[in-house]
């Protein structure tokens, strides 16, 4: 899963021809410099430079840039059903500096509709064991069976589509204490949501 | 932990034509980022009426993206000093009555950045462009950027990464053209970040105090470009210490510019 981008770092053994100038001064994937090119190599300046912090700490559960503590907050499981503005109370009532990232990827209808017909069978046929050894029906079963066939209903028709989410939340805080502070009030607010830090 | 410098471990490798990227060659990632300035109002708490006109907005712009996007709220702290710095130097010009007031309204402020968390929000769409996403489907990617008259071997790998370049540039235009019109369906008013702002989003995420103390230019390649050049002057000869880029070697790594 992608990071904020804010925070996404670089990938172990990735090159690129201008920041990942190496301690030595040669760029990664490029031919061996002289003694003057590494030199010089070192002397001259990348966007990475410019932008870069002093420096970039990676611990068990947070991060530290410069003097800055941050930590990614994962969101696992959703609530059946969200309100207009769920984000709200985190977004404008925490008074807290986050970032909040929701990463949207539309999926295709057809392949949707496709996995929702095996999805509606498996459930059908588990329902009709059920009634045929004279069980009571499970009503969480019943449920999913309900919602999948409207879904594949509304995808069918073009009335909705179906999207793959993910949401993280960057926490920053000057002192480490203040940063389990304000990841335990964010955990205490957002209501109906499991999340783990990352 | 690795002792590599933190420049190593920011992926960014170039921002060109409004567009960021990351890594390099056939696995680089690409994305341009769109500003978006909605209105004060919560969703939450304006009326039925309203609140289902916006949905139905909010849904057509979602039911008609066929890419991956990133939606990203920022909450910030406000740094107001330079605001309040600002008004008393102003004051200074201003006739006797005004001073007072003046100066009451930056102490004002003042007082109320010390009693309070004054936060900031700002909202952008981040709109990426992978391979791996992109041509996923394709089982060949390479197969895709190949060029009609590359078989003729007049084209070089330069000439093909700049056409590469070209056509994910204008496919991510084309990407944010398409949210900025769905959005300001919905009353939101987009604006994409040029190569500055670009670069002034990415260091105020990364280095958020020295951001704040430091302003970026105008120009990015300021910062980057090589500045290797003489002043001739025919009445003397030339010393090393007249050209930028001998200086910066004899002075060892630690920059090239005077």
């Amino acid at each position: 899963m992608p990071l904020p981008f804010q925070i996404r770092l670089a990938r172990k053994g990735a090159t690129s021809h201008n920041a990942s100038r190496l301690e030595d001064g040669t760029h990664a994937g490029s031919p061996v410099l002289s003694p003057d090119g590494r030199l010089f190599a070192l002397g001259t300046r990348t966007l990475a430079d410019l932008i870069a912090p002093a420096g970039a700490e990676i611990r068990r559960d947070h991060l530290q840039l410069d003097a800055q503590y941050l930590r990614v907050m994962v969101v696992t499981g959703y609530p059946r059903t969200v309100a207009a503005g769920w984000l709200a109370p985190l977004v404008e009532e925490i008074d807290l500096p986050l970032e909040l990232s929701l990463h949207v990827r539309p999926l295709s209808s057809g392949d949707m509709v496709r996995a929702l017909g095996l999805q509606i069978a498996k459930l059908e046929s588990s329902r009709r064991v059920d009634l045929l050894a004279q069980r009571i029906n499970d009503p969480e079963r019943d449920i999913a069976l309900e919602d999948a066939d409207r879904l594949r209903g509304s995808l069918q028709r073009g009335d909705e589509r179906v999207f793959s989410v993910s949401l993280y939340l960057l926490l920053r805080a000057p002192k480490r204490r203040a940063l389990d502070d304000a990841t335990r009030r964010v955990e205490a607010n957002w209501m109906g949501c499991w999340c783990i830090r990352a | 932990m690795s002792n590599a410098s933190a420049q190593v471990r920011v992926d960014l490798t170039a921002i060109k034509d409004s567009v960021a990227c990351f890594g390099s060659g056939r696995q680089a990632e690409y994305c341009a980022v769109l500003e978006v300035a909605g209105s004060q109002q919560s969703l939450a708490k304006v009326d039925e009426a309203k609140q289902e006109e916006l949905l139905a907005g909010y849904a057509q712009f979602l039911n008609s993206l066929t890419f991956v996007f990133q939606l990203v709220v920022q909450v910030h702290p406000v740094d107001l000093a330079w605001y309040v710095a600002r008004v008393e130097e102003r004051s200074r010009f201003l006739s006797p009555s005004l001073v007072a007031i003046a100066r009451d309204h930056a102490a004002f402020v003042q007082g109320l950045t010390r009693q309070r968390t004054l936060l900031e929000r700002r909202t952008y769409v981040v709109v990426p462009w992978s391979a791996a996403t992109e041509l996923g489907s394709v089982r060949n990617p390479a197969l895709r950027w190949r060029l009609p008259w590359r078989s003729s071997g007049r084209v070089t790998i330069d000439d093909e990464h700049a056409f590469r370049l070209e056509a994910i540039s204008r496919q991510l235009t084309d990407r944010c053209d398409a949210i900025g019109r769905q959005l300001s369906r919905a009353g939101l008013r987009t604006a994409r970040l040029d190569d500055v702002g670009l670069a002034q989003l990415y260091h105020s995420s990364w280095a958020p105090e020295i951001a704040r103390s430091q302003r970026l230019r105008r120009e990015l390649t300021d910062y980057t470009a090589l500045v290797v050049g003489a002043s001739i002057r025919p009445s003397r000869s030339i010393r090393a210490e007249d050209i930028d880029g001998v200086a910066s070697l004899e002075r060892g790594p630690a920059g090239s510019r005077t």
